[in-house]
């Protein structure tokens, strides 16, 4: 997964994150791979672009852990594979968001006197 | 398995599917935006990025990337070795022998010292009862076989044991005639089944109403090979009834199939204890005496061994109530149930261990071995190793490569190795422990899993230190020239090795031949009789009693009209060149007496101590081609004189006359001549009488069938013209015809009986000549590598040589030099370990002389001739390198 961040160009986002926003994004329901991409990039804002090489392994990776389960329908003439989230999956996500949320509180106390003084 | 490959399919399928959706939609909704189709179709593939990348990484979370990648990497291995197939069929078939010996020595010390007999159940527990009492002359005698009195004593005061057993190996004839045969069987009481925890494959086991002393019931067991073979597996064979030796015998079980009791000797017939025949001196009250020993106790223990023996010891002495003070002292020992009947485990036994930890220190070298070549080999590979890293294989890929290739050769030195296993380890069973049953093939279950535990191991362990250092180092020509540029300790310890390998073949091979030159010195020795081509024809009547009842003296003379007969018969018979009658003869039976000489009181002790007697038949010594040196044998004449006439030996005569002309001296012959004075009429060459290794005796021989001595035991002695085994069935023939009322019949050529008394050297021979064989060849493909290697590694230091002027033939022996020197240093090391170890193989040679300084000097002339020739090649092939490429290729 990168980020766009203009001129400093990609940045490796934390490992696990994608798994965390990729569990987010299917609370709202059942999306196939290209619809994930394209709600996460409306999402942020056109910020993240999740790049295929890394969606594809992670969903997979969900789905053995039977975090989310998938399954195959028609849509518009198409055969597409759909992903849900599983109870399982809905429980880590909660557990997820929590540690989370610690995580960037701490990253938000670590980060923003630098941040002010950099902008300074 | 089937399973896995099929779904692994369809999930491909499915995945391809998926990112052909993915491209489509987004596709399409680059066109719903306005971009060109053409166009949007790239910017899409651009975003998605590269696909076959995709597919791997997702395909990785699977779960079976990584058997599928193992499989690519054993496939790609495979391919290579196609490519170099000198070193891969090398690196397999030192792999192939070093899992080879290991596996078929794991397998003998597993079935023998792990497993124990067939279905007898935890054999750990078991233990046999021996007495150890110091005897009159101060040695310690230990015996294994009891009086039915201790058993019975223990079985019912002793809580040692939770489940106690005798038994006693013996044999007894089946049918009658000339085709009767001796057959194993063991008499044992009701428990031993109970003590093995064995289930009978049909009917049932015996009864303890069944063994009840005196006289146990007509009852047998089958064993399950003998009532297969005998009987067909004739499942209605309960009930009926069988003759074995002249008794008939009602079936009641068949043991399951292997199962051989307490030893590993084979079982025909399981007989109760109580039917075992005894001397007919022993009284009836037989189980009541300490006189009797008719066989061994088994016992399950029940509690700590060291409490055990303290209980019957103390049992053993309270019930004593024989007259020999040496058992008030005796204590009980109990010991593992593989020991012998002396109480000792076994020398096989030392022997298999001895070969296993031989094999395992095998493994290592060729483990070892197999190191250097793939060094030598990634080395040659340098350039597409370093082609694939600047092509962007991970370092990791390029470990995998290395560690997926020596997998790939441990798996297939493991798989040739099993076939190693399968005919060495029946080879070594049959030659250390012939007849004795086995509870499996050579290649068991066991035997494979741990041949997959040491092919792996081993296959991890030769490519973990390139797999290491691919794994870790940046500049992979710096890591290939640190690897194999060989830090001076490197190449130390890798000469160590050579020369450990040169040693360890010279001490083999020099002990193979000493025991080739024992074989040798056996088939050299001058045995006092021709014994490639006399058989013994040994032939039993039914007791006399059965033939009428005639006087001692008439059945002695129908006895002597019977043998003298068929002697005829078998002369007359083409193959046949002379015929004499014997009882008493070499190899067949033993018979001692005393002697005297009127007007001496003693007389000079000799080696031997007794003094042995033969009665022979006229031409008895021509017949067995013992060499008369003074005087004649006895004659057809000879035999009707009054005067008792007698033979001696060359020892009696030199012991009892010495310096003087024996011919015309008078011996008594206590018990034999009633007193009267026996004339010497001539002195023979000494004879071995019983083995192949026995001091000399004094020999005495008198005409056979003399007076009223008795012709029991007459064994014919048959020297054949022509091939022994043809001259053998026409004896059978005649004595079919002839003499239908024998009992049983043996024939046997002196050679036959003789024969498992060469066996220890004959397994000595073979075991460390294979083993020796073995180490050299695995030590000569070890330096083929290492000079191959410094070959490959010294390209441009000869290129400069060979461009520089040196010819071929300096840098042919700059080359060879190392090598040979490794060699030497082997041989030398070698030969000093031979000297050294000479005291512990001196006492299991025939001459004991195990020092040879021909053999040691023939083995280190082997020894450089194979180092030569292994070195040669490579460095041949090193001087033929063309000088500028070899400078170029830095």
């Amino acid at each position: 997964m990168t980020v766009d961040h203009g001129p400093l160009g990609r940045l490796d986002l934390l490992q696990g994150t994608l798994d965390l926003i990729i569990l987010q994004t299917l609370r709202w329901g059942p999306r196939h791979g290209y619809g994930l991409t394209q709600m996460i990039q409306a999402r942020s804002g056109n910020v993240l672009h999740v790049d295929t090489g890394s969606l594809y392994p992670a969903l997979h990776r969900l789905e053995r852990k039977k975090f989310i389960r998938s399954w195959e329908r028609s849509d518009n003439k198409q055969r597409v594979r759909v992903y849900q989230l599983t109870a399982a999956g809905q429980r880590q996500l909660t557990a997820e968001q929590s540690r989370w949320k610690r995580l960037s509180e701490a990253m938000q106390g670590i980060m923003s006197p630098l941040a002010a003084e950099e902008e300074a | 398995m089937r399973f896995h490959l099929f779904s692994r399919r369809r999930r491909d399928l499915e995945l391809e599917e998926e990112i052909r959706t993915h491209l489509a939609m987004s596709v399409r909704d680059r066109v719903a935006r306005g971009e060109d189709p053409k166009q949007a179709e790239h910017a899409a593939r651009r975003e998605f990025g590269n696909e076959a990348l995709v597919r791997e990484l997702t395909r990785r979370m699977w779960g079976w990337g990584w058997l599928e990648r193992l499989g690519e990497d054993l496939l790609y291995a495979l391919r290579g070795m196609r490519r170099d197939p000198a070193f891969a069929s090398m690196a397999i078939l030192v792999l192939a022998l070093g899992i080879g010996a290991t596996v078929a020595t794991f397998h003998i010390v597993d079935g023998l010292l792990l497993r124990g007999p067939t279905d007898v159940a935890a054999p750990q527990q078991l233990v046999r009862v021996y007495v150890v009492r110091h005897t009159a002359s101060a040695q310690v005698a230990t015996s294994a076989e009891q009086p039915y009195v201790l058993y019975a004593t223990v079985r019912d005061h002793a809580s040692a044991f939770s489940a106690v057993c005798m038994n006693a190996s013996d044999s007894i004839r089946l049918g009658s005639g000339v085709e009767a045969r001796f057959v194993p069987v063991r008499y044992v009481t009701p428990e031993l089944f109970s003590v093995a925890r064995v289930r009978p494959a049909l009917g049932r086991f015996f009864g303890p109403a069944e063994d009840r002393p005196p006289e146990g019931a007509a009852v047998v067991i089958l064993g399950y090979g003998f009532w297969q073979t005998e009987f067909g597996g004739d499942r209605t064979i309960i009930g009926r009834s069988v003759t074995l030796g002249d008794r008939q015998f009602q079936v009641v079980g068949v043991t399951p199939p292997g199962f051989t009791g307490m030893e590993r000797a084979p079982v025909d017939a399981w007989l109760p204890m109580s039917d075992r025949p005894r001397a007919p001196r022993a009284a009836r009250d037989w189980s009541n005496s300490w006189r009797s020993e008719p066989g061994a106790i088994v016992g399950r223990l029940a509690v700590p061994r060291a409490v055990a023996e303290a209980e019957l010891t103390t049992l053993l002495r309270s019930a004593y109530t024989g007259r020999n003070r040496s058992m008030e002292q005796a204590r009980v020992s109990l010991r593992p149930i593989y020991y012998n009947m002396h109480g000792v485990e076994p020398p096989e036994f030392g022997v298999a261990r001895l070969l296993a930890a031989l094999a395992l220190v095998m493994l290592l070298i060729a483990a070892a071995n197999t190191t250097n070549l793939m060094l030598a080999r990634t080395l040659r590979r340098q350039g597409e190793l370093h082609m694939r890293l600047v092509l962007g294989a991970g370092r990791s890929r390029v470990a995998r490569l290395l560690v997926g290739e020596s997998l790939a050769i441990a798996l297939l030195g493991g798989l040739f190795g099993l076939v190693l296993a399968h005919w060495g380890g029946e080879l070594i069973r049959g030659m250390l422990f012939p007849g004795m049953a086995w509870n499996a093939s050579a290649v068991s279950g066991r035997v494979l899993l741990w041949t997959a535990v040491v092919t792996l191991l081993t296959g991890v362990s030769v490519a973990v230190i390139p797999a290491l250092r691919a794994g870790s180092d940046h500049n992979v020509s710096a890591l290939l020239r640190s690897r194999f540029g060989g830090g001076e300790a490197r190449a130390t310890a890798r000469t160590m090795l050579q020369v450990v390998q040169f040693a360890l073949s010279v001490v083999l091979l020099h002990t193979a031949g000493l025991f080739v030159r024992s074989l040798y010195d056996i088939h050299n020795l001058d045995l006092g009789y021709d014994r490639g081509r006399v058989l013994a024809v040994d032939v039993t009547y039914p007791p006399p009693d059965s033939l009428g009842q005639n006087g001692a003296a008439a059945d002695i003379e129908a006895a002597r009209t019977r043998y003298q007969d068929l002697s005829s018969r078998f002369a007359r018979l083409p193959g046949v060149a002379r015929v004499s009658l014997a009882v008493g003869s070499p190899l067949s039976s033993l018979n001692v007496l005393r002697i005297q000489i009127p007007g001496r009181d003693s007389l000079p002790p000799s080696k031997g101590g007794i003094t042995m007697i033969t009665q022979a038949a006229p031409g008895y010594f021509k017949t067995v081609g013992t060499r008369i040196l003074r005087g004649h044998g006895f004659t057809t004449a000879g035999m009707s004189g009054t005067e008792p006439m007698v033979v001696v030996n060359e020892t009696l005569a030199k012991t009892i006359w010495p310096g003087s002309d024996p011919i015309g001296q008078c011996i008594v012959l206590a018990g034999w001549s009633g007193g009267a004075c026996a004339r010497v009429v001539g002195v023979v060459q000494n004879v071995h009488h019983v083995s192949l290794k026995e001091p000399a005796f004094n020999q005495s021989y008198v005409p056979w069938g003399q007076g009223q001595h008795s012709v029991r035991g007459t064994v014919l002695l048959v020297h054949t013209s022509d091939d022994v085994r043809a001259v053998r069935q026409e004896l059978m023939d005649v004595l079919r015809r002839a003499a239908p009322a024998i009992q049983s019949v043996q024939i046997n050529s002196f050679e036959q009986i003789l024969d498992p008394q060469a066996r220890p050297w004959r397994v000595g021979a073979t075991l460390f000549g294979l083993f020796g064989l073995t180490v050299l060849l695995v030590a000569m493909i070890g330096l083929f590598s290492v000079v191959s290697y410094s070959a490959t590694q010294r390209r441009r230091e000869l290129g400069v040589r060979m461009a520089l002027g040196a010819r071929r033939g300096r840098v042919l022996r700059l080359m060879i030099g190392r090598g040979v020197r490794s060699a030497l240093a082997g041989a030398a090391v070698g030969i000093v370990l031979s000297l050294a170890i000479g005291g512990f193989i001196q006492p299991l040679l025939f001459d004991n002389r195990a020092r040879d300084p021909w053999m040691l000097a023939a083995v280190g002339t082997v020894l450089l001739g194979v180092a030569a020739v292994a070195s040669l090649w490579p460095s041949w092939q090193a001087t033929r390198v063309d000088p500028l490429l070899a400078l170029r290729a830095e």
